[in-house]
């Protein structure tokens, strides 16, 4: 039986390598290609400034508010006063770009499958990050397992996806999935608020629901994209085996019968369903990414159905 | 319960060869892979949901190997052929009836890296058996060859039996399964019935006068043997045919008629084998060597030969040599012995009227010859045949003279003694005659030794003639008719002397003008000095020959000398090699004996069929099962290695694995059934079958996944 840590060490290699080819020049044609694609989905709905709710002193006005003590005068609408006879103070909205945080898992159970999940939600996130700086928006690219030591602040430019990328470099993959710690530790630095994409498999026993609550307490507009592998979609698994956690190290005996595959792919069904189910109460846009599905198809998916870059 | 087959210790060695080697594909087969998972927590929540108890979990785990263990388990049980000899309350009454015929000594059962003889794999399984034995089991050991005996009585102490097994040994003789089988019916037919053990190699030519059920008047044989209702096994030995067998089948000498020292011998060899061997054959006289031979014999070649020989001594022997890389598993029939016919050295007294004729016929002969007339005569002549000195006369011819007493010793031949018509007559006459006479009869299509090469035919006699009354023991030499008128006789006195009268004058017959008359003094006075013109062959091991011999003591080719009494004696020699017959410790005569046994010497096993010609008579009741077929072992066997690996790779997963499996367990059924047409209905077949149900259920809940 191979130790789990040499195991996740080597996968851990493999998934750095896929990342650091994914790094290269054909990579980055292909996110400005997507970003052309973006260009044309958005085009007509959004612009490269994004308004925020905060409103401020902007020249678009937002609504109405009753007057109170302390507002400016001048923001109080004297046509209003004159029907109503009461104070109402006009509220502009403010126009600001919003910082977008790509939060992928690099943690041991996303080392798995072929494709290796972590380089799909590298690809995903850094996708994403290009063409929000492409959108002359801000971004960054937040590699987490657990509770995170670095926030790297959200920057603008497309160059400063090389930045982000060398950042990465420096990640150490693996590990144990804490998604709660890991948005915590996120919302405890207080990032400006923004809109916060989380790709992981969401493969955790301890759930998922805690940490994305978390962030929309914090006023962060998420968006969940799960990344699985098509070995956990439809395991071709047979006979005697011992399933080993990836994470964790703990086995277990089992004989694999398709009685049990079926049982356990209704299983994955029901868990994902689960959070699709949850991310729809809560408005959050939610997709699912096998990790043999092209690219392209997952952004046009992503730019399409909205939620992202509003 | 007894084990018939593998030994005890050898099944020990398979089982655990073979449960070592289960258990360690069973380890293989458990030892499962190692997958890495992320969603752990997933299968957990499925293998919960279908959850069973805990020793359902623990027995599916082993109950495959458990089914696994009991099917090798019957295999190595078959193999070892249990027999339920002691199934019953009462005490069994068994006779072991063990071959110890010349073929025993094949050297060719394996026993580990060595190969041992029939006869001790034969005496290991009787061992068992007797050890097997419960206390109040009696057992009689028979051994059986060309003749049978008991070698013990009705025994229970397993301690004398196995003491009294020790020291049987095979014999030098050819092997006779209607005797052995009649002697055990005899044996069993006193008492309360019982069980035949038959140990044999069954090498011989397959029974044709034993039959189970009536026997057919049709079925023309010698010996007819019913052996219905005997309870009779086989217990057949582990015979590898290794080798061939080179085998003498025939030797014979005999002294040239005019040079006695001089012999010529005739030889026959075959090779009972398949390949073809060069071989070598030595002869010695008397321990030395004088002669080589090589032959070479391709496999069921017979070659016979003559060869001349110095042959000045009293034995020959001939000893195959093979020079070939084949092994000659059988030694006994390498090697042969003849005594070489005494040669005859006559010294004649000629005692009668002159006769031209018979005296240049004599002078033609070896010996001397001393003539004397007949108012010479005197008894005291015999002492001297050479005057004044030398050794007394062996042999007196009388032409045409009695004397007034006959000599008591020396041979004599007396040639128209009724010419004397004043003396006492030494034989009967019963009729005078003085006609002209023609001899017809010289003794049919057996002539006499004396009559050989000789034709009385043409014949005439013209002058007198007698003929003579036969007393007892004479026997006739010519006679003129049918009726019994004998000119001529032959008598051997009760102290051994020979004497031979011809009834009419040789002067007064043309017989000492035809040219065969000197071939004819020449076969009279070899026979009449004890002398056979033919080849003095060696005696058959186990074939009885009765001796009428003035002798006290036998000696054996080992040594051994037994003390015997009266003068017959009925002897079947056990073993190859000369015997001598003794007076108070002088050598009186000498015999040798030799396996010569064409038979014997094909010591391939054959089919053990007891049957009539035609129509065979084969019942399944019948117990001697085990030799009736040939089993046709590399098609099985590699049936069965087809078979192992398929079940090996049944353990592959998924459709191939189970077709893999489904083909294993078909290749068993198919050496199952064949054994069993084959074979018979013994214990095993129920094991192999068992064997091979357990192996569908092993494979059925294994494909199932209600075992893993």
């Amino acid at each position: 039986m191979p130790d789990p840590k040499v195991y996740v060490s080597q996968r851990a290699q493999l998934a750095k390598a896929g990342i650091e080819e994914s790094m290269g020049k054909d990579f980055l044609s292909e996110l400005e290609r997507l970003f052309l694609i973006s260009r044309q989905v958005l085009a007509g709905k959004l612009r490269a400034e994004r308004r925020t709710k905060k409103r401020g002193s902007g020249l678009e006005f937002a609504e109405h508010r009753e007057y109170n003590m302390g507002d400016d005068f001048r923001h109080i609408d004297w046509n209003l006063y004159g029907r109503l006879e009461k104070y109402f103070v006009r509220l502009y909205e403010e126009e600001e770009d919003i910082p977008v945080y790509v939060m992928f898992d690099v943690s041991s159970s996303m080392l798995e499958g072929t494709p290796i999940k972590a380089v799909h939600a590298f690809r995903i996130a850094a996708s994403l990050a290009y063409v929000t700086l492409a959108h002359l928006d801000r971004a960054t690219m937040l590699p987490f397992t657990g509770a995170m030591e670095q926030l790297h602040p959200p920057g603008r430019g497309k160059g400063r996806m090389f930045k982000m990328f060398h950042n990465i470099r420096n990640t150490n993959l693996g590990g144990v999935t804490d998604l709660v710690q890991a948005t915590r530790s996120f919302v405890f630095r207080r990032p400006r608020r923004g809109q916060v994409v989380l790709i992981s498999d969401f493969l955790s026993a301890e759930g998922y629901e805690e940490a994305i609550n978390l962030l929309r307490y914090h006023r962060y507009r998420v968006i969940v994209v799960q990344v699985l592998s098509p070995q956990e979609i439809a395991p071709k698994l047979s006979g005697d085996l011992e399933l080993m956690d990836v994470e964790t190290g703990q086995t277990r005996s089992i004989t694999v019968t398709a009685n049990l595959l079926r049982a356990y792919m209704a299983e994955l069904q029901k868990y994902t369903e689960s959070l699709r189910t949850f991310c729809q109460d809560h408005a959050i846009p939610y997709f699912l990414s096998p990790t043999d599905q092209p690219l392209e198809t997952l952004m046009l998916d992503v730019f399409r159905k909205g939620g992202f870059l509003r | 319960m007894t084990f018939w087959g593998l030994s005890g210790a050898a099944m020990a060695q398979l089982a655990a060869l073979f449960g070592g080697l289960v258990f360690l594909l069973y380890m293989l087969k458990l030892r499962e892979r190692l997958i890495p998972v992320s969603a752990h927590f997933l299968w957990d929540r499925v293998i919960k949901a279908g959850q069973r108890s805990l020793l359902a979990r623990i027995l599916r785990r082993v109950f495959s190997f458990l089914l696994q263990m009991l099917i090798l388990g019957s295999v190595v049980i078959t193999l070892g052929d249990p027999r339920a000899i002691t199934t019953t309350d009462h005490p069994d009454r068994l006779v072991l009836l063990l071959d110890d015929s010349a073929s025993m000594r094949a050297r060719d059962v394996p026993h580990g890296a060595k190969y041992v003889t029939r006869w001790e794999n034969a005496v290991e399984k009787a061992r068992g058996l007797i050890l097997s034995k419960r206390d109040n089991d009696e057992i009689m050991l028979v051994t059986f060859s060309s003749r049978a005996s008991s070698r013990t009585s009705w025994e229970t102490d397993a301690v004398t039996l196995l003491s009294s097994l020790e020291k049987l040994s095979p014999t030098d003789m050819p092997g006779d399964l209607t005797t052995g089988l009649t002697y055990a019916q005899e044996v069993l037919s006193a008492g309360s019935p019982g069980k035949v053990i038959l140990f044999t190699d069954a090498a011989s030519e397959p029974e044709r006068n034993i039959f189970w059920g009536p026997v057919p008047e049709a079925c023309d044989v010698e010996k007819k043997l019913d052996i219905t209702g005997m309870d009779l096994y086989h217990v057949p030995l582990k015979i590898d045919p290794r080798g061939a067998n080179l085998a003498i089948t025939q030797l014979a000498a005999r002294p040239l008629p005019t040079d006695p020292d001089t012999g010529e011998v005739l030889f026959q060899a075959i090779n009972t084998g398949t390949s073809q061997i060069k071989t070598r054959v030595d002869f010695y006289v008397d321990g030395n060597w004088r002669e080589s031979r090589q032959l070479e014999l391709v496999g069921g070649q017979e070659k016979v030969f003559l060869i001349r020989l110095p042959l000045v001594g009293a034995q020959l022997e001939a000893r195959l040599k093979n020079m070939d890389s084949e092994v000659d598993t059988l030694s006994v029939d390498d090697r042969a012995w003849a005594v070489l016919p005494r040669k005859p050295q006559p010294r004649m007294l000629f005692v009668g009227r002159e006769n031209l004729f018979l005296e240049a016929a004599l002078l033609l002969l070896p010996g001397t010859i001393r003539k004397v007339a007949p108012e010479d005569y005197r008894p005291s002549v015999l002492e001297h045949c050479m005057e004044p000195v030398g050794d007394p006369c062996n042999l007196i011819i009388f032409n045409e003279f009695v004397p007034e007493s006959v000599p008591p010793t020396a041979n004599q031949i007396w040639v128209h003694p009724a010419a004397d018509p004043a003396a006492r007559q030494p034989f009967k006459v019963a009729t005078r005659s003085k006609e002209n006479l023609q001899i017809l009869w010289t003794g049919g299509h057996a002539p006499h030794p004396i009559m050989e090469s000789v034709s009385m035919k043409d014949v005439n006699l013209w002058g007198e003639s007698t003929s003579f009354q036969l007393a007892a023991k004479d026997r006739p030499l010519m006679q003129v008719d049918a009726r019994g008128t004998v000119l001529s006789l032959l008598r051997t006195m009760p102290t051994g002397q020979r004497q031979v009268a011809i009834g009419f004058s040789l002067q007064d017959s043309d017989f000492v003008l035809q040219i065969s008359f000197p071939v004819f003094m020449l076969n009279l006075v070899n026979w009449t000095m004890g002398s056979t013109p033919g080849f003095t062959a060696t005696y058959p091991t186990g074939e009885p020959r009765e001796f009428f011999l003035d002798t006290n003591q036998l000696k054996y080719p080992d040594g051994t000398v037994l003390p015997i009494s009266g003068a017959g004696l009925v002897l079947s020699p056990p073993r190859t090699g000369v015997y001598t017959f003794l007076k108070d410790g002088e050598p009186v005569h000498s015999i040798a004996a030799s396996l010569l046994s064409v038979d014997e010497s094909h010591i391939s096993p054959q089919p053990l069929e007891i049957s009539c010609r035609t129509p065979p008579v084969w019942q399944s009741k019948f117990v001697i099962w085990k030799a009736t077929k040939n089993i046709r072992w590399k098609p099985m066997l590699a049936l069965l290695l087809a078979g192992l690996g398929f079940l090996i790779m049944g353990y592959l997963r998924g459709a191939w694995g189970a077709a893999m499996a489904f083909f294993g367990a078909l290749c068993f059924a198919l050496c199952a059934v064949y054994l069993l047409l084959t074979w018979g209905y013994p214990a095993w077949v129920a094991l192999m079958g068992a064997a091979f149900v357990l192996l569908c259920v092993e494979w059925w809940t294994y494909h199932r996944r209600i075992t893993v």
